[in-house]
């Protein structure tokens, strides 16, 4: 019996939530399911929309983001459809900075935004000089709240007024009422130590459950969050903060802006920028590594007291030892961090919130822990797993079947070979598919070549080792055996799922990935098919997944040894 | 008007083994003759037989559906390949036969051998008509 079809929201808080976003995509790419259908696992007829949630409209993660569902899409196409489920190709930008309604924050500043006169107020200048230092009022927040929640949740919080209309800036990407008549799934996630993130997703989250609490239907919407804490350190700025009791001067900013003109923060900017952004330095304005336990230790009271209620499903995901970037940042275009394994956690969490049958559940749910775990290198029997309706999903499954079923695919079926001189017994399907129709297999080809690139992109933005941090090196080489398009690499899987001999039906060797092997032999894929007189490239794709899925695996006998001698 | 019949073709039989005789002067020269190509017939089938005895645990022993393809140059040089054996067996059966020798001859062992890969020929194409050795050749 398939799983009702749902429509998923997904919502970025700031940089972190739009790079777990971005994870997400990559795994719904990869296959991974989110609903039972007819024939098996997976996720076609589920729609996802991303909401980005950001004061930072021109930052490096929201533009990876976007070519990663632009990316997504035209996979989708090339596969004809039912691979993945539909992800809405606009990402809705949900600009708190854009407040309308009378307001006039050209001024991108917390007392820009304050003084904005939204909704008549005229000032609150008074007010605000009793809770904020001049230099918190007066920075620049286009680029983010800088690790700073108490600037971002006064803005926020007036923000989130906002989408009450639906004529405004927000109101209009949030499309509320028209939700109001869905069966939805909400999942905010956030850093809880940044600025954005940690202001952003319980504000967001207890307007949600206001308006839920408002609806007819109120049980329609099902709202989660997942929390990231600190997962990755960046580096140290170009130059050191001013020290409380010194003044800033024009001459001290210019003095600076010369002398790092050159480094990669600063390279890029226009003269403004660079001004804009050596004040911010000297200020202060800049995620502080070493004050980001501490502020997430804060983050996590907040939502003990005051948040956590907003939500049916609440996530926490982070590492005890954070990996180190290598390259500083303060927003914008230049912000290109890479990956993280942490991220792909949090993604999973997502996962399980918008598949699992009742997504509810109380107090935090901790992302992973293993014996064997090291966070700075997670393997991928590491990865927690996650549920689809009842049906515990294992990541590192899921993934074995996405890499089998890709190296099948590409590295099995004999397309350099003329369809008439297939062999019926031994690939039955394709052979009645194509039945000597030359012309539709070298189409399909092409097709899936251009398929393939976009899989290869998503897999390799996950766990290959110059695009992710935090993975066991050995985890990209395991994938290589089977997606790599040198025989070198993938003659190994090749041998592997030969027939063992004359008498035997059984493959050479098991595959496997990293703790699970599974036996599958090149002529059992080659009787795969879907059961319809006709399929597309993705029912054909996601058929050979769920055949590979449904393989039981067994333990791979070099690691339970070593397993038996940790437990 | 059937006897005329069975008549020419009595003929037209005497005149085929005749072309397979090397010295048809020698009496009884018929009897040796068909047995001659009796010896051609079996040779061919049995040569028939190991080939397609040896492509089937050929094929039964592919790794993967790829090695199990056969192209139809490799198929065909397969085929060529049985020549060899019913040459080889031919050329035997009429050295051994002291009445082969003498009677068939030389020429009759050429047309004899001839006929053995004619008739070997056909019947390897004949196992490649249907089934999945139809594939490697047509």
């Amino acid at each position: 019996m398939g799983t009702h079809k749902m429509k998923f929201i997904f919502i970025a808080v700031g940089g972190s939530g739009t790079k777990v976003a971005d994870a997400l995509v990559s795994l719904l790419a990869i296959g991974f399911p989110t609903n039972q259908g007819k024939s098996g696992l997976d996720s076609e007829g589920d729609v996802l929309e991303i909401w980005r949630l950001d004061p930072d409209g021109s930052s490096g993660a929201a533009d990876a983001l976007q070519q990663s569902v632009d990316r997504y899409n035209s996979l989708q196409q090339e596969l004809e459809g039912k691979w993945g489920l539909t992800i809405d190709p606009e990402i809705r930008h949900l600009d708190p900075l854009k407040l309308e309604n009378g307001a006039n924050n050209k001024i991108k500043t917390l007392a820009g935004i304050l003084n904005s006169g939204y909704e008549g107020v005229t000032s609150s200048r008074p007010f605000l000089d009793l809770f904020y230092r001049p230099k918190d009022l007066e920075v620049a927040i286009d680029r983010g709240f800088y690790q700073k929640p108490f600037i971002g949740s006064a803005v926020m919080a007036v923000f989130a007024n906002t989408l009450k209309d639906g004529n405004s800036s927000g109101g209009s990407q949030c499309r509320m009422t028209y939700h109001e008549t869905l069966d939805v799934r909400f999942f905010l996630c956030g850093s809880l130590h940044g600025g954005t993130g940690a202001c952003g997703v319980p504000i967001m989250g207890k307007h949600l459950r206001s308006v839920r609490n408002n609806m007819q239907q109120a049980n329609r919407w099902q709202i989660g969050a997942c929390l990231l804490t600190p997962y990755a350190t960046p580096p140290d700025p170009p130059f050191n903060r001013l020290e409380d009791e010194k003044l800033l001067t024009e001459d001290l900013i210019t003095e600076r802006v010369q002398q790092y003109a050159n480094t990669d923060a600063f390279r890029g900017l226009s003269s403004g920028e660079q001004r804009e952004l050596a004040k911010q330095i000297l200020l202060g304005f800049y995620a502080e590594p070493r004050e980001m336990i501490t502020r997430a230790g804060q983050g996590l009271l907040y939502y003990q007291d005051h948040a956590s209620d907003s939500f049916d499903a609440l996530y926490l995901v982070g590492k005890p030892a954070p990996d180190e970037l290598t390259s500083w940042s303060n927003g914008g275009k230049s912000q290109r961090n890479p990956g993280n394994s942490a991220e792909t956690i949090a993604a999973l969490a997502a996962l399980d919130f918008f598949s699992a049958k009742n997504p509810k559940q109380s107090g935090y749910i901790v992302g992973t822990s293993t014996p064997t775990l090291h966070s700075g290198q997670i393997r991928l029997s590491d990865l927690p797993h996650y549920r689809v309706g009842n049906l515990d999903i294992d990541p590192e499954r899921a993934l074995l079947a996405f890499v089998t079923a890709f190296h099948c695919l590409f590295h099995e079926v004999t397309w350099d070979i003329d369809v008439a001189q297939w062999n019926r017994k031994s690939l039955p399907a394709l052979k009645h598919h194509y039945s000597r129709d030359e012309e539709r297999k070298r189409r399909d080809l092409q097709h899936y070549q251009l398929a393939g690139n976009d899989l290869i992109y998503f897999v390799a933005s996950l766990l290959s080792p110059d695009r992710s941090l935090g993975w066991s090196a050995d985890m990209a080489s395991a994938i290589d055996r089977f997606m790599s398009a040198d025989e070198g690499m993938y003659g190994a899987t090749r041998r592997s799922m030969g027939k063992k001999g004359f008498m035997s039906n059984g493959p050479r060797q098991p595959l496997w990935l990293d703790r699970w092997q599974i036996e599958v032999t090149a002529f059992e894929f080659g009787t795969w098919a879907p059961n319809a007189d006709d399929f597309t490239r993705g029912e054909y794709l996601r058929h050979l997944w769920q055949k590979v899925y449904e393989k039981t695996p067994t333990t791979r006998p070099d690691l339970e040894a070593s397993i038996m001698a940790l437990t | 008007m059937f006897e005329a019949l069975a008549f020419v073709i009595f003929d037209g039989m005497e005149s085929l083994l005749e072309w397979f005789t090397g010295d048809p002067s020698v009496p009884n020269w018929e009897s040796t003759t068909t047995s001659w190509l009796i010896a051609a017939l079996v040779i061919a089938a049995a040569s028939t037989g190991v080939m397609a005895v040896a492509k089937f645990i050929w094929k039964a022993q592919a790794a993967s559906p790829r090695e199990r393809i056969w192209t139809r140059s490799k198929a065909v040089l397969f085929i060529l390949g049985g020549l060899a054996p019913v040459l080889i067996a031919v050329s035997t059966t009429w050295y051994l036969s002291r009445d082969f020798v003498n009677i068939i001859a030389l020429i009759g062992l050429f047309k004899g051998i001839l006929l053995g890969w004619m008739l070997y020929l056909f019947f390897m194409v004949l196992t490649h008509a249907w089934g999945e050795w139809r594939e490697d050749l047509f």
